[in-house]
């Protein structure tokens, strides 16, 4: 029986090649499904004849494909730096009270002033970034364990403290009116993806992908124990610290927009060290393209499918759990890719 | 040796600047927040003279309640309602008989109790109805000439549609000052202005007669009433309680009473108040109402409940349920008249003798909507006969 070391990977220069081009593929695709002029996959000639189509196609899709291609690479270039940082295959971006603090946000502010998208993108990512800082400030004040250990504590406290205030505000909430915007938006999407709002998040994730992009040799340096990264002339207290908060303020600027969108940044980057390995030079890219493409991809169902929009969330976390099912069920181990 | 690592220090001012802009893209929003509710009236101007579209028809402007003029040349012969709280804007839209054809397609409108359209539209079927979450692309598939949509679908749905040149119209609705000028503002973009005036009136000699008839009457002979929102989840039931500006509460006061919520009321949201707080305001009478499901679940609860028998509103038989038909009467769509005369004439029945609410439930349908069916007016009565239920001590 072959071990898993032996097993043999392709070159992860081929996978990044072919998955570039799956996802100018599926851009392709992507740019020519939709509702108008009809349900489905429309022929480019449909589309370009047609200045109906051609609006839309400018004002709705291209913003919007573009949203899920920046947002997805984000969430999964993030997980994937979250896991190999906290030596945890099971975190994901969102772990450091920035999910449930976004959540808190959208839903105070839908609570206060109806759904209302520019206030609640502001307000969630407002309080996204709330929760990162009461993370690390909580860790710093904690006297026991190491850093990340601290660091893991605290944000467990501070998803449950805006866990429970999300709960509340959701009590609050009118049946028939906020608790369904609430919802909706608890369960990501990008129906209000624009120019304006892809504009808003694309310099913020940009160079956020760009700081984990250039890091990526460090990564796996950091990913080791404090004692080795030293031994390599790294200092792993702050260049992890650094490292976290850029993944950190990426991903909340990333769902200030597409609401909680589950498992992006949890499936991806497994799927990713399985196609390329562990070493994060090639990992890492691996990671952005596949996210980029799964989020696409679902986005694409969930605005074609049907004639009202299916929640992003519910799509990524079917696919993500399949996918978790069937990598878990593989012979090739996941654990030991980590 | 190749140098694989970047330099330490270069990632320190990229994360500072990296939270700048993400902070600074959140404060940087003001000017689009500021126009939250769409463009100023000047910027909003749509004018929708199709190509080879006459130019000499009429152009027909009105101002919708986010302060936009709309502009549609000749009569739109293709209307779709659009987005949540679709009952709202297709009740008002049905006043306007003449256009009831035009409904090319339209969201739900059962809130749980029934649906009024499935009558008065049999021809659109409900596998045609659009969902809440409508995308922007699916209703410019079906190219209407006017879309009419709650305003607080704007922002989410009506922009986009109005960027792809689509006019779209919003209304609110939400208060009994506002609705008669909403309403003539729409019969302005209809060309029914004359349809409009008839509706105004027949609402405002209704409102004016309780008015007036209510006029003489002092703060002192005002009852305490509260009314409770009730809803049902997990086997729990909770109660709500309505803001002050919302019509459930305006309907209390034009209707003679106190709402004893009023001063604690929340002032955006129905707002959730607990049995202790019940029992403190310990109103004359409570008023229960039901938007999803019939009250006669709770109803059974309440006068079960060992707790609710110490009310006063429960020794003195003053525990009913709101009346509704397809619809529950005390909420922003078209029913609130009922809602009104029913309550006015519950309260004082000495002052309303002369009101007979099932000749008033057959007035409405017959003057606002056109209907003539008799058959139709047995269900509507049969409806509103079993929403009547009085916990008996």
């Amino acid at each position: 029986m072959k071990n898993i070391n032996q097993i043999k990977k392709p070159k992860p220069a081929y996978v990044i090649l072919t998955l570039s081009i799956a996802t100018i593929l599926i851009i392709a695709i992507s740019l020519f499904t939709g509702r108008y002029p009809q349900a489905g996959i429309s022929s480019p000639a449909a589309i370009l004849t047609d200045n109906l189509a051609l609006k839309i196609l400018w004002i709705i899709r291209i913003p919007r494909i573009l949203s899920a291609l920046l947002i997805g690479a984000v969430l999964a270039s993030s997980g994937y730096v979250f896991q190999m940082l906290f030596a945890n295959p099971l975190v994901e971006p969102g772990f450091l009270g920035v999910s449930q603090g976004a959540a808190f946000g959208a839903a105070g502010s839908i609570l206060l002033f109806g759904y209302i998208p520019i206030l609640t993108q502001i307000s969630s990512a407002v309080f996204a970034v709330i929760g990162l800082i009461l993370s690390f400030s909580l860790a710093s004040k904690f006297h026991f364990g190491g850093w990340i250990l601290r660091l893991i504590l605290a944000g467990i406290a501070v998803s449950a403290l805006f866990s429970s205030g999300l709960g509340l505000l959701k009590y609050i909430a009118d049946p028939m009116n906020e608790l369904q915007d609430i919802t909706f938006w608890l369960l990501g999407g990008l129906w209000d993806a624009d120019w304006n709002s892809f504009l808003s998040i694309l310099f913020v994730c940009l160079i956020s992908l760009i700081i984990l992009y250039l890091y990526r040799w460090r990564i796996n340096v950091l990913s080791m124990n404090d004692r080795s990264a030293h031994a390599a002339g790294i200092s792993p207290k702050i260049e992890k610290r650094l490292l976290l908060i850029t993944a950190t303020i990426g991903t909340a600027a990333a769902i200030s927009v597409s609401g909680l969108v589950g498992w992006v940044g949890l499936i991806v980057p497994h799927l990713a060290r399985k196609l390329v390995g562990s070493d994060s030079r090639f990992a890492l890219p691996v990671s952005m393209i596949l996210g980029a493409l799964y989020l696409l991809i679902c986005d694409t169902f969930g605005r074609a499918l049907f004639a009202g929009e299916l929640p992003l969330g519910i799509l990524t976390s079917i696919g993500g759990a399949l996918l978790f099912i069937i990598l878990l069920s593989s012979r090739k181990s996941l654990g030991k890719t980590v | 040796m190749k140098k694989i690592f970047i330099s330490k220090p270069s990632i320190l001012p990229l994360i500072f600047i990296l939270l700048f802009f993400l902070l600074l893209t959140s404060c940087s929003s003001d000017e689009e927040a500021a126009n939250l509710n769409g463009p100023t009236s000047n910027e909003q101007t749509i004018g929708i003279l199709e190509a080879g579209e006459s130019s000499n028809e009429a152009v027909h402007q009105a101002v919708d309640s986010l302060g936009r003029v709309i502009s549609l040349s000749g009569k739109p012969a293709s209307i779709i309602i659009a987005g949540k709280a679709t009952l709202i804007a297709a009740d008002a839209l049905a006043l306007f008989t003449d256009y009831r054809s035009k409904i090319l397609a339209m969201g739900l409108t059962n809130q749980g109790l029934g649906d009024f359209y499935a009558f008065l539209l049999p021809n659109l079927l409900i596998t045609e109805r659009l969902p809440h979450t409508v995308s922007a692309e699916e209703i410019a598939g079906l190219n209407p000439d006017l879309i009419i949509m709650k305003d607080r679908n704007y922002s989410s749905l009506g922009e986009k549609l109005h960027k792809l040149g689509y006019p779209v119209f919003s209304i609110n609705l939400e208060n009994t000052d506002d609705y008669l000028q909403e309403i003539q503002e729409l019969g302005k973009l209809l060309n029914q202005e004359n349809r409009a005036d008839e509706i105004n009136l027949a609402y405002s000699s209704r409102l004016s007669y309780i008015r007036e008839n209510l006029s003489s009457l002092k703060e002192t002979q005002k009852e305490n009433i509260l009314l409770l929102y009730t809803t049902i989840s997990d086997g729990i039931t909770s109660f709500q309680v309505p803001p002050a500006s919302w019509i459930q509460t305006k309907l209390v006061k034009e209707a003679g009473a106190v709402p004893v919520w009023e001063k604690t009321a929340g002032s955006g949201n129905w707002q959730k108040v607990s049995f202790e707080q019940i029992s403190k305001w310990n109103p004359d009478r409570i008023y229960i109402i039901s938007y999803k499901t019939p009250t006669t679940i709770y109803m059974e609860e309440f006068k079960n409940s060992s707790l609710w028998q110490d009310l006063s509103a429960y020794q003195n038989n003053q525990i009913k349920s709101f009346p509704a038909d397809f619809h529950n009467w005390a909420q922003p769509d078209t029913r609130w008249i009922l809602g009104l005369q029913w309550l006015a004439k519950d309260l004082h029945p000495d002052i309303f003798e002369i009101i007979e609410i099932e000749e008033e439930l057959v007035s409405f349908y017959k003057d606002f909507y056109g209907i003539t069916d008799s058959s139709f007016f047995n269900t509507i009565l049969d409806r509103y006969r079993k929403s009547l239920l009085t916990i008996e001590k």
